[in-house]
């Protein structure tokens, strides 16, 4: 049986090699400490949960279905204030949990004001089952579900921002982070605990399966992300939003997208057009401060 | 097996995708149509695609008397077995790594099995492998098989009474042992021992090591450590992902071989 | 006459929660349940009633909302109808299998499309093998009696499993008579606080409802299984201590009257007994031996008790509200199967009807016996009939044949 002095993340689980969700859930469940219930929905961490009879996380765990982690947030709420308990309550859920099926639920959760931090690993995509697309799979991103074919090459949709999206509630506390930032990721995880109502942290949580590339370059690619400009370190605080980072001299973009297979039919011309449209934020961003309204869906 | 007039049923023990861990498929071959949907629990034949498989105990339960156990190792593999089989081995990592810079052992261990096995004919398994590639692989695969074909070696292994791999072990022998809904408690190892899953070590030069830490806070398994000693990583468990290597601001952490 | 106050059935359902110091209620409005969750909120903004109330934004979050409070080791409530019901399905089985004793009131209504919002049970029927346990109130009073000994049974460490009460729309939803609150100390000695839980213990942290293996899975299922099989004797037990305590017979697995020498029988679920309560004492009067069964626990199924019940009689009518289409009613199958491998076993004709609110009344039930008195005397009858059903234009009626 574990203790309190074994690791909040059980080594020899069944993550993949280099997986960027068990990293984030392990840079999360440590800053946060022992005081935490997590919920998790159906998603690669899901899975990982558990190899009954034996638990991945030192925290205790409720698993629920896929569309009903902030509404599981929702009613340990509500009993953690009838029972008068002082616990970090915590969603730990993946892209298609969060911006797809769960969008509701989370949506409902934020609005009522419920205490609780929802962290979403994003790995832009249903992973556990295979790479399908889902609502945060970014344009131009091949997936089992928009394979290359003779009539369509990949998907032509736009990402849904879901950092915008829960923004818009007016929410406490808001936060994008990465997995090559930890020091940047324990200070938000910090600050949303310490937040009253809800928080909610975005991390990009690269996927070496999924998006087809080497295991070792999972933290390198998620920080390559971050230095060119692509995904941008912010956080909204009661209304005031500060950029965490501001990258000096930016990497090219194609230097993100290339070494992944599911961007390997990306051409010289759609490089162009997308390091036009990051410089062209970067400049607004320089010339007016940075807004939400500089965040655009890429790729 | 088709191409021999054979009926062919081959289906894999289905999970979530977890690159490098331990994968069971199961194939069966009849003269006549096959009915059976059930895991194969008393083999013929089982085919172990990298040896280090073979710590587990489960690997070869329940192989039939006199069956045939093939194994991908570059030498004879130590193997305890409760019953008398043919063993058979063959470095098919080697064969793939030579002839297309990768070790990709399937169409070798292909080529073993058709020799040792001798239940499809050659042509047949070269016919399937032309069908199943384009043509620019088709040939060297056909290569790979063939190579393995002349490499493999057999010998027959006696049965150990020290072999305690006839059953495997529960923590719930009866049905008010479980609790009333399913309840894991923290533990090392719920997916087995995955230091089995690395192809490559990470190795630490002690003299580089600054001792910054980041390859422990980059490691996804957590099983990098900050110690007296400098850093250290728990090689049972360690998956061999090597971030720690690319993290490293000194290249104090390189990608060694297994077990090197 | 009785000492009770004037109320509907949501009213009576909500004094229930608040008798049962409830700690959380998680719902969403649909009607005809809307009612009881007004007067909940309205209990909790007045400071009668401690528990926390959430409205959430589905019915889907309003049930899992309640599963995590309950795991977390509260008493949880919550109350839906129909396509609410519906949209919580996913969670119902959740619920069933992660043994949370939640009570939930249903109001029972029709399902859409069409759309109609009266009373039929559809909408509980196709909840039927969830995993939960089913109970029907046949009163306004049953349905605040039935909320308490809900929670008795499903807390019983035997049990542990959650429990629906039923209660047909607007019949007795919206319909008011009389119904005695019981003192709340009363209820305290009879449904004690919650056996606590560890499962979120953060002290003795642990991951529960996740994956497991083949092997083990079924195990759980098994576990489930026997549950609901106990559930018959502590709902039996349960049913029999709050008569004795409370005075009033309004619980239990079944509900006889005047069955032990009856010819025909009635079965049904819900209010409906009520009505033909006064249409067998009417035939008695005119000297017919005719009885009923209200079925008050649908789950568990009380077969051997109801298979004992009902045996002796010539003709058994099962009144279904629910329909399996291209099957039949589903009480009827079951209570066929219940009388299966007897010598001699009555035969048991499948009524339908009562669907969207249509009614139960003396009209039909007239219609019933008659059918049934053909059946005894041996001629060729229908197995099933639709009640209130028009013909098709060639003359052909629904009958299920």
């Amino acid at each position: 049986m574990a203790t309190r002095e074994t690791p909040f993340v059980m080594p020899g689980n069944s993550s993949c090699a280099g997986c960027g969700a068990v990293l984030i859930a392990r840079l999360v469940t440590e800053a946060i400490g022992p005081n935490q219930i997590m919920v998790i929905p159906a998603c690669c961490m899901g899975a990982v949960a558990t190899s009954f009879p034996k638990a991945t996380f030192n925290v205790p765990v409720l698993r629920t279905a896929f569309a009903s982690t902030a509404s599981f947030l929702t009613g340990l709420e509500a009993s953690a204030k009838a029972k008068g308990q002082d616990v970090t309550l915590v969603g730990f859920a993946g892209d298609g949990a969060t911006v797809d099926i769960g969008l509701a639920a989370l949506s409902g959760a934020i609005e009522r004001g419920h205490s609780f931090v929802y962290v979403c690993y994003d790995n832009e995509g249903y992973m556990n089952t295979g790479f399908q697309r889902s609502g945060s799979t970014p344009r131009g991103a091949q997936t089992s579900t928009t394979p290359g074919g003779v009539l369509s090459r990949y998907k032509t949709e736009v990402r849904k921002d879901i950092a915008k999206i829960v923004a818009a509630h007016g929410i406490p506390y808001l936060a994008t982070a990465s997995p090559a930032y930890p020091a940047d990721l324990r200070r938000k995880v910090e600050r949303a605990v310490a937040v009253k109502g809800p928080a909610f942290l975005h991390i990009m949580s690269p996927c070496p399966l999924g998006w087809g590339f080497p295991s070792a370059q999972s933290v390198q690619l998620a920080r390559t992300a971050v230095e060119s400009g692509l995904w941008k370190l912010y956080e909204l605080d009661h209304g005031v939003l500060r950029l965490s980072l501001a990258p000096k001299k930016r990497k090219a973009v194609r230097e993100f997208f290339a070494p992944q297979s599911r961007f390997a039919h990306l051409t010289n011309d759609v490089y162009e057009g997308l390091q036009a449209e990051v410089d062209g934020e970067w400049a607004t961003i320089e010339k007016e401060g940075f807004s939400l309204r500089c965040e655009t869906a890429r790729a | 097996m088709l191409k021999d007039g054979k009926n062919a049923q081959a289906f894999p023990e289905f999970g979530p995708e977890r690159r490098g861990a331990p994968v069971r498929s199961y194939l069966r071959i009849d003269d006549q149509p096959i009915l059976l949907r059930t895991p194969v629990t008393a083999p013929d034949t089982v085919v172990v695609m990298d040896a280090t498989l073979l710590e587990r105990r489960d690997t070869v339960l329940g192989i039939k008397p006199g069956g045939l156990l093939l194994v991908n190792a570059p030498e004879r593999p130590p193997v305890v077995v409760s019953v008398p089989v043919r063993m058979a081995w063959v470095d098919a990592m080697r064969i793939s790594a030579s002839l297309f810079g990768k070790q990709i052992p399937n169409t070798a261990m292909l080529g073993a099995w058709c020799r040792v096995d001798g239940i499809v004919g050659q042509a047949a398994i070269e016919a399937a492998i032309r069908e199943w590639f384009p043509a620019k692989h088709a040939e060297k695969n056909i290569e790979a098989a063939r190579r393995a074909w002349d490499a493999v070696e057999v010998a027959e292994l006696e049965a150990s009474s020290a072999s305690d791999t006839a059953k495997g072990s529960s923590a719930f022998a009866f049905l008010d042992d479980y609790p009333i809904i399913a309840t894991a408690f923290p533990g090392e190892g719920g997916a087995g021992r995955t230091g089995s899953w690395r192809i490559s070590d990470p190795v630490v030069d002690a003299q580089r090591c600054v001792r910054c830490g980041r390859c422990v806070t980059a490691c996804p398994e957590g099983v990098v450590a900050m110690t007296e000693d400098g850093v250290t990583i728990d090689l049972t468990y360690c998956k061999g992902c090597g971030i720690c290597a690319v993290e490293c601001p000194v290249q104090a952490i390189r990608s060694g071989e297994v077990g090197a | 006459m009785t000492s009770g106050r004037n109320m509907t059935a949501t009213s009576a359902v909500a004094y229930a929660a608040r008798l049962a110091q409830v700690d959380v209620v998680a719902a969403y409005p649909i009607t005809p349940q809307t009612r009881i969750i007004e007067a909940i909120s309205k209990f909790v903004a007045d400071g009668e009633m401690k528990a926390q109330f959430v409205q959430v934004e589905s019915e889907h979050s309003a049930l899992a909302a309640t599963i995590a409070a309950s795991s977390n080791g509260v008493r949880a409530f919550t109350a839906t109808s129909s396509q609410g019901l519906l949209y919580m399905h996913e969670m119902m089985h959740w619920a069933a299998s992660a043994r949370v004793p939640i009570v939930m009131a249903n109001v029972n209504r029709a399902v859409a499309p069409p759309w109609n919002i009266y009373g039929d049970h559809q909408d509980a029927i196709s909840q039927r093998d969830t995993g939960w346990l089913q109970l029907f109130a046949e009163t306004n009073q049953h349905a605040l009696d039935m909320t308490l000994q809900a929670f008795r049974v499903a807390e019983d460490p035997r049990v542990q499993l959650p429990v629906m009460v039923n209660l047909d729309g607007f019949t007795l939803s919206h319909t008011y008579e009389q119904v005695v609150v019981p003192e709340a100390d009363v209820v305290g000695r009879f449904l004690p606080p919650r056996p606590p839980v560890d499962w979120l213990d953060v002290g003795h942290p642990r991951t529960i409802n996740g994956v497991v293996s083949p092997e083990h899975y079924i195990q759980f299922r098994a576990l489930q299984k026997d549950a609901a099989r106990r559930a018959l004797a502590v709902i039996a037990e349960v049913g029999d201590e709050f008569a004795k305590q409370f005075g009033r017979d309004s619980g239990g697995l079944l509900s006889l009257e005047q069955v032990e020498d009856a010819e025909v029988i009635f079965v049904v679920l819900g209010s409906a007994a009520s009505t033909i309560r006064s249409m067998v004492r009417a035939w008695r009067a005119l000297g017919r031996r005719v009885g009923v069964v209200s079925v008050r626990s649908y789950r568990p199924f009380p077969d051997v008790e109801l298979a004992e019940a009902v045996a002796g009689a010539r003709a058994v009518v099962v009144w279904d509200r629910a329909y399996s289409f291209g099957c039949g009613g589903p009480l009827a199958a079951e209570v066929r199967s219940a009388l299966y491998g007897r010598n001699v076993a009555p035969v048991v004709l499948g009524a339908v009807g009562g669907f969207g609110g249509a009614p139960i009344g003396p009209a039909e039930l007239e219609k019933a016996l008659e059918w049934a008195d053909a059946a005894m005397l041996g001629r060729p009858v229908p197995l099933e009939t639709w009640f209130g059903v028009k013909a098709y234009r060639d003359g052909r009626v629904p009958d299920g044949n």
